[in-house]
């Protein structure tokens, strides 16, 4: 049963797509991340998503409930936590759990019930009855979590959750969120950590310029790469080492990462490497380092887009 | 809707105790009006009864005016901590948290105005109960009416500092022509006719008939019309702007 469908969704600001041409869907019960570098267009898509923004054409579906027709059915359906978090800073922690779920229409011990069990969870107990102004960054964010989840939404939408977790507290978090999803949670996240997406994402969909350029799971997206990835530091040099490998079959996608590092796809690595640096050595390029990696999402994404996901200075090169 | 509404105002009403200093100058005010100004115009008006007489309708007027402008910082301020956010992203009713919002300034005006009205009494204020009672409700309803606009220019413009700069421009300009400080038939003609064009002007001399007991005057009818009038654009186009609210 799909709980998120987009069907050819775009949005503009003036003449310029944030989002364009937006088509998946995601099943009850999958974690689904939409994955890519700042401006890509990812909050753009949870905020159509959650009846912020209007769909300017196509349709989208939440929870059964058209995004631009029945947006009361699809708010009452959904959790939602920001990406900065939207918790009264000048009220306790508490006051926040308290108000949001009255606000939502829980009775008195519901909320009491739900919020014990989240602050044991989220590790918040001992600081509920403190100002939220008086919080960590990692505090108000397992707050702003605390918030989004209250009511027991059916489909949940994290804008950049782990921002501001401590390595533990973030681990702990997708441990949780994947329990949840377990229980039947449909959830959407943004992020711009690959590794984010691949520890907890079913499905991965990359993003970039507003467009979707990869959508499977992270293994399969990976497997999509041939081989591994084979990363070399040479000297400074004015050629570059595309030209030497040109007619290598089994080396692919050649970026240059900084002005003395580049990486490759090489198929067989174990096989091949001997012949790529006998190459590079005759064109008179000296090797100073190289490492071979198997393949992860920050890969996929530099393969699919051609240019990395945070720098905006590497340059394809084949 | 209701309950929605009575959480928004009481979640108002809890964050202005957390906010001593500004409860204490919006209570103390009007009590400066009283000790600081009211004193200057016995020199117009003979016994410091008769200043007072002529003087507290329009003060309680002003006080109900500085209730309501309160509103658009504190929209702002929902916004700025992006709450608004999550508000929008809950099945909430928009007018409710509108309305919610606006109510608190029912309090806003009737705390610091029963303050002044004791206050007054004490220095010769002449209290009709039933006129008082018709202008603390007329104060009342223009309270709201500002407190509605003011919502909407913070939901409109977004920002601190310039919905200040709006609402205190707005502010001084109302106030002196509309007779508040000094009765406006003191001024020159010009100053006369562009006083028409201003709606305090007839809340204020609506609030002083209703304070000598007059119930069927122009002033007391055109000052409720003009209050409700105001209250409804307002409470209309502050909900239609928090509707089309964009994140």
């Amino acid at each position: 049963m799909s709980m998120i469908t987009l069907d050819h969704v775009s949005r503009f600001y003036k003449e310029v797509p944030a989002v364009e041409d937006l088509t998946f869907r995601v099943e009850k019960g999958e974690i689904f991340s939409l994955l890519g570098p700042s401006g890509a267009g990812k909050t753009t898509t949870i905020r159509l998503l959650t009846t912020l923004l209007p769909v300017q054409s196509g349709s989208a579906q939440v929870a059964g409930h058209d995004v631009t027709k029945a947006g009361k059915q699809v708010r009452a359906n959904i959790g939602y936590i920001s990406q900065t978090g939207s918790s009264d800073r000048t009220r306790t922690g508490r006051a926040n759990l308290r108000l949001i779920g009255r606000l939502y229409g829980l009775s008195d011990a519901a909320i009491k019930t739900r919020t014990a069990s989240l602050a044991t969870i989220l590790q918040i107990t001992d600081i509920l009855d403190r100002r939220v102004s008086t919080y960590s960054g990692g505090q108000k964010r397992r707050l702003d979590i605390a918030l989004g989840l209250l009511h027991q939404p059916t489909v949940l939408f994290m804008d950049e959750p782990t921002t501001g977790l401590d390595p533990q507290n973030r681990k702990d978090l997708l441990q949780y969120l994947k329990k949840l999803a377990g229980n039947g949670l449909t959830i959407l996240f943004t992020t711009h950590l690959m590794d984010e997406a691949d520890v907890l994402a079913d499905r991965v969909s990359i993003i970039d310029q507003g467009k979707i350029v990869a959508l499977d799971t992270p293994d399969h997206l990976k497997q999509s790469l041939q081989g591994d990835i084979l990363t070399l530091s040479i000297g400074a040099h004015d050629q570059t080492v595309a030209s030497p490998l040109d007619d290598l079959p089994y080396i692919r996608n050649v970026h240059q990462l900084s002005a003395e590092d580049f990486r490759m796809e090489i198929a067989d690595s174990a096989a091949n490497v001997p012949e790529v640096f006998q190459r590079l050595t005759i064109a008179g390029l000296t090797i100073h380092s190289f490492s071979i990696t198997k393949p992860t999402l920050n890969d996929v994404f530099i393969a699919r887009t051609g240019h990395a996901p945070i720098t905006s200075d590497t340059q394809e090169t084949k | 809707m209701i309950k929605q509404t009575w959480l928004f105002f009481t979640r108002r009403l809890i964050k202005s105790f957390q906010q001593p200093a500004m409860l204490f100058m919006t209570l103390m005010t009007p009590i400066l009006y009283l000790v600081l100004f009211a004193p200057l115009l016995q020199r117009f008006s003979g016994s410091m009864a008769d200043v007072l007489n002529q003087f507290v309708p329009g003060i309680l007027i002003l006080t109900a005016f500085s209730a309501g402008m309160g509103t658009g910082w504190y929209v702002v301020d929902d916004d700025t901590q992006d709450i608004l956010e999550l508000f929008k992203v809950m099945p909430i009713n928009s007018f409710a948290y509108v309305l919610g919002t606006v109510i608190y300034d029912i309090i806003g005006f009737l705390v610091p105005a029963a303050i002044l009205i004791i206050g007054a009494a004490w220095r010769g204020f002449t209290i009709h109960i039933e006129g008082l009672s018709v202008l603390l409700l007329l104060g009342t309803v223009f309270a709201l009416a500002v407190s509605s606009l003011t919502a909407w220019v913070g939901l409109k413009i977004r920002n601190t500092g310039a919905v200040g700069g709006i609402v205190s421009g707005i502010q001084l300009p109302l106030m002196l022509l509309s007779g508040v400080m000094l009765p406006i038939s003191y001024g020159p003609h010009w100053l006369r006719t562009i006083a028409q064009f201003n709606p305090m002007y007839y809340v204020v001399k609506g609030a002083q008939a209703f304070n000598q007991g007059t119930f069927d005057s122009k002033w007391g009818v055109s000052g409720f019309a003009v209050s409700l009038v105001l209250l409804l654009i307002g409470l209309l186009i502050s909900t239609h702007s928090y509707r089309k609210l964009r994140i």
